[in-house]
């Protein structure tokens, strides 16, 4: 086949002489599994070519047969439309939450707004809220970002997008999908209280070497995967932002600023699949991420007197490596081992405000599953972190949710910690069982060992499925949920060393409905019940022999309830896409007898529509709408005048009382594909709020507080990109 | 002082924070989808087929909204070029760029944007074009003056078109093909202010046709006897 050299068997070939209407000769061959097809003692001279096949363009070729010689030809065979789902093969896959919504690349990278990103699709799914700008935040069903986890098989990662938001870490071409659970997920998986997010690896199956090469506006990367014996597969992928080499091209050093890095990102990974025998697997993933911006001022008092050095630095990079072995030796019983351990490395210098935070750690983890009957299974695992943390930081006090205020330079404290080891040891195990062949129940049991909280934890948790008819299927749920604070609210400098787990019960209801093959209808109800939640904490405390400011503490609460609407198109019939509706609340109260109010990323209507449809000669038109509703604001009342520091304070109105203006966007992007005899060759154009709108992101406020104008996202952005695949 | 909502503390903390925690999950079995065939849809052999290239030759009117308050047009010439394919017998999809300057006097301007087109020949040699994308206008306000009155942003576009085939030979597929035409185009920009401009003039179009394998053929134009 044109593009990508797959043989085509069962194709009719015919050769002829002569009139077509009334040939001389004819004759037919069909292709075999490699595409080959033979014509014997064929006469001299010329011979008509025609090969005709449903869902291809005719082959018409003119070929000329010289006595005593064999005539050797290759017709590269044109699609109608190049289906990028091609080479896929449809298998039931079991359920077993209330909610989850699996996504594969191929339907997702297209999606416009994203540039090509895959992970970006993540805040399109339903009960995702949209994140500030550059942020990266994933906020699910009214969680805090630091509630929901972003696994990459398992395997933690520090930061899943480069710089908040511009790319993900991960290139779309070594993805194979994404699994999102918004809640009541099962458990093996652990410490979140908000939801999952589990970005799987593609399973290598190439049969000659392949690659990808992509260009775009903001970074060029290579991916290549090939064949090792018939039992192996690797695959490696690189990318480099070149975003640094665009603004010291077009952005002179000043007198005020002299831009040493750029911002600039790069990543790279590295696949291996060995399947050493039969029931046995071996695979392989080592990935790295560095991302750094760096500026020196030559004159830092001119901005701020209070600051005292002049460069300003920002760092993320981390590497990490999986090893796991798979061991199948029927379809009773299946064994996961896994060791994975990396390094992370965050750092941020601003004149003399740094903090710089350094992990080691190392992964264990082991799920086997039993099948005991064909009605009842069985799961149970082991899963063990290790970090060793070093960390020096010289900053003001975090801002804190709830907290109207932002931290002043003032108060800057210094912390510092050097080789403290934490442990997180986790025990899980999950019934599987179905009755009367159409209700399966799941009762699950997670235990959790903190060490950097001295704290355990159980876990129970319950999921049931009734499928009804082939199209309906009703589902709920019910479970806790423990996660420990970050790391800087145990800090006994900024935080409390003596705080314990959050928590969450969640419960769902919901149902299914597929009217037909390709469509999706999924409703779900949710309410979560949030407890022992980190707030901001006025008491005093002893500790250590000495009285302190407790800082913070497990005095929080909150609730969260709302539906879900999923309305989903599988691609047929040249289309794909969806609609996805939130209605939600999400509350919290800080103090037990204080009254609930928002929170602060409370956005009660959220909804997207995507839809991606296949125009003929292999164009494709995708656009993606979006209608959000603000986020709770605190007005800023007044103003009083503070001499000593010969600036303004504010004067807070109720914390959230107030809300930012809705959020609507239109995101468009066309590709267009050219089919050469070796190559796939894609050209995209994404343009993202087409129609401009001036979306408001907050408000911006005069020095003393009297005047205030919208502060703006981001105006019409476009985005292209060129792609080769091979 | 500027105080915006969002400090980036707060997202180098929440950054930080990160580092201390994890969830494990469990890898999950795979799963994949079939896709869909598509036909191969076959032409007839006509002059608007395969790609195109189109340079364009226009008169412009330009206006722009400043601030509320109209900014007195100016005219000039403009040039347009396209690139795109036909997709169907009735609909062609591609990329535009426009450009444009005020014939030179005592004021000075420029227009310009860059984006999609989608043709529509419903029947016959008309043609409807709808365009998006981004653009700008710029005009100075006053005679001499330093004081311009700009604006850029999102742009919508409609056309309308008569295609001519002078140099047509019946059978063949592609053909250049001369087009007058009158496009209005106006600017959505981030502002209230906004640009409006009329072109009228004439493209010239370069069908590349459609390879044989993509024509509608008898097997005796196929094959035609040698």
């Amino acid at each position: 086949m044109r593009g990508t050299r797959e043989p085509l068997p069962g194709l009719v070939v015919s050769v002829f002489r002569g009139s077509p209407r009334a040939p001389e000769q004819a004759f037919e061959a069909i292709t075999d599994d490699e595409g080959r097809f033979e014509f014997f003692d064929l006469v001299a001279g010329d011979w008509n070519v025609l090969v005709e096949a449903e869902g291809y363009f005719p082959v018409r070729s003119t070929e000329k047969v010289t006595a005593g010689e064999r005539t050797h030809v290759r017709y590269l065979v044109e699609r109608g439309a190049y289906n990028p789902y091609d080479v896929l093969v449809e298998a039931d896959r079991p359920r077993r939450e209330v909610s989850r919504t699996s996504l594969h690349i191929e339907q997702i990278e297209r999606i416009p707004g994203t540039a090509g990103d895959a992970l970006a699709v993540i805040q399109n799914l339903p009960g995702v809220a949209r994140p500030t700008p550059f942020s990266g935040d994933i906020i699910v069903r009214g969680a805090a970002p630091e509630d929901t986890r972003v696994v990459v098989e398992s395997m933690s990662v520090p930061i899943i997008y480069h710089f908040g938001s511009i790319r993900s870490v991960l290139p779309t071409p070594i993805l194979a999908g994404i699994d999102f659970y918004p809640g009541n997920f099962g458990p093996e998986y652990g410490r979140a209280i908000g939801g999952i997010v589990d970005v799987r690896l593609k399973r290598l199956s190439p049969e000659r070497i392949g690659g990808v090469l992509d260009v775009s506006l903001l970074d060029t990367s290579l991916y290549v995967e090939a064949p090792v014996t018939d039992k192996g597969a690797v695959a490696v992928a690189v990318r480099r932002s070149y975003i640094d080499y665009l603004l010291d091209a077009a952005v002179s050093n000043s007198d005020e600023v002299n831009l040493i890095n750029a911002p600039r990102y790069y990543d790279a990974q590295l696949l291996a699949q060995y399947r050493p025998a039969r029931g046995h697997e071996i695979r392989a993933f080592s990935m790295l991420s560095d991302d750094e911006f760096k500026l020196l001022f030559s004159d830092p008092g001119e901005g701020d007197v209070r600051l005292t050095g002049n460069q300003l630095l920002f760092g993320v990079d981390f590497h990490r490596t999986f090893v796991d072995y798979t061991y199948t030796p029927s379809e009773r019983f299946q064994n996961t081992l896994r060791i994975a351990g990396g390094e992370d490395h965050t750092r941020f210098e601003l004149a003399q405000f740094e903090f710089d935070v350094q992990s080691l750690q190392l992964q264990l983890r082991d799920t086997a599953r039993f099948q005991l009957r064909d009605d009842v299974a069985f799961t149970v695992g082991l899963d063990h972190i290790s970090q060793r943390l070093d960390y020096r930081v010289f900053l003001p006090p975090p801002p804190r949710e709830g907290v109207a205020a932002d931290p002043r330079l003032e108060d800057a404290v210094a912390t510092e910690v050097n080789d403290r080891d934490v442990h997180a040891f986790g025990a899980f195990t999950q019934l599987e069982w179905t009755i009367l062949e159409r209700l399966t129940l799941y009762p699950g049991l997670r235990f959790d060992h903190f060490t950097r909280i001295d704290e355990n934890v159980l876990s129970p948790r319950f999921t049931a499925r009734h499928t009804l008819t082939d199209q309906w299927t009703l589902k709920g749920g019910v479970g806790l949920f423990y996660q420990e604070p970050p790391f800087d609210e145990t800090d006994p400098v900024f935080g409390n060393p003596d705080a314990d787990a959050e928590g969450a019960v969640h419960y769902a209801l919901g149902a299914e409905y597929r009217p037909e093959k390709h469509l999706l209808v999924d409703v779900t109800a949710f309410y979560k019940t949030l407890f022992d939640l980190i707030a901001p904490s006025e008491e005093i405390v002893e500790r250590d022999g000495e009285l302190v400011e407790e800082q913070v503490a497990n005095s929080g609460s909150g609730r969260v309830y709302g539906a879900e609407l999923m309305l989903r198109h599988e691609l047929s019939d040249n289309f794909m896409g969806w609609v996805a509706y939130t209605l939600m609340r999400s509350e919290r109260r800080d103090r037990p007898g204080d009254p609930l109010r928002l929170f602060s990323q409370d956005q009660t209507h959220i909804l997207t529509a995507v839809g991606t449809y296949r125009l003929p000669r292999n164009w494709e038109i995708s656009a993606r709408w979006r209608l959000v509703s603000g986020n709770p604001d605190t007005p800023i009342v007044g103003a009083v005048f503070n001499a000593d520091r010969d600036e303004y304070d504010p004067i807070f109105g109720a914390l959230n009382s107030d809300r930012i203006a809705p959020f609507h966007q239109l995101d468009v992007r066309v590709d267009k594909r050219w089919i050469w005899p070796e190559l796939v060759f894609s050209l995209y154009l994404d343009i993202q709020n087409i129609y401009n709108r001036a979306n408001p992101e907050g408000f911006q406020y005069s020095f003393d507080y009297t005047e205030r104008q919208k502060a703006q996202g981001l105006p019409i952005v476009p985005i292209l990109g060129l792609r080769a695949e091979y | 002082m500027m105080r915006t909502t969002i400090p980036i503390l707060a997202v180098l903390w929440l950054a930080a924070s990160s580092a201390g925690a994890q969830a494990p999950a469990a890898a999950p079995e795979p799963q994949q989808d079939r896709g869909t065939e598509s036909p191969a849809v076959l032409e007839r052999p006509h002059p608007d087929q395969g790609y195109y290239f189109t340079a364009g030759l226009h008169l412009a009117n330009v206006n722009v909204l400043d601030g509320g308050d109209w900014v007195s047009g100016l005219s000039g010439y403009a040039m347009s070029f396209r690139i795109g394919q036909s997709l169907s017998r009735f609909f062609d999809l591609g990329f535009r760029v426009d450009y444009g300057s005020v014939i030179p006097g005592d004021r000075s301007g420029i227009m310009g944007s860059f984006g999609l087109d989608a043709t529509l020949r419903p029947s016959g040699p008309w043609l409807f074009r709808l365009g998006g994308g981004m653009g700008g206008a710029d005009l100075s306000s006053a005679p001499d003056s330093d004081d311009d009155a700009g604006t850029f942003g999102a742009i919508a576009a409609l056309e309308v078109g008569y295609n001519l085939h002078p140099f047509y030979d019946q059978g063949d597929s592609g053909s250049f093909t001369l087009t007058p035409i009158l496009r209005m185009t106006s600017v959505q920009p981030f502002t209230d202010d906004s640009a409006y401009w009329a072109m009228i003039g004439i493209e010239l179009t370069w069908w590349t046709g459609l390879p044989k394998h993509q024509l509608d053929l008898t097997l005796e134009e196929a094959f035609p006897e040698r």
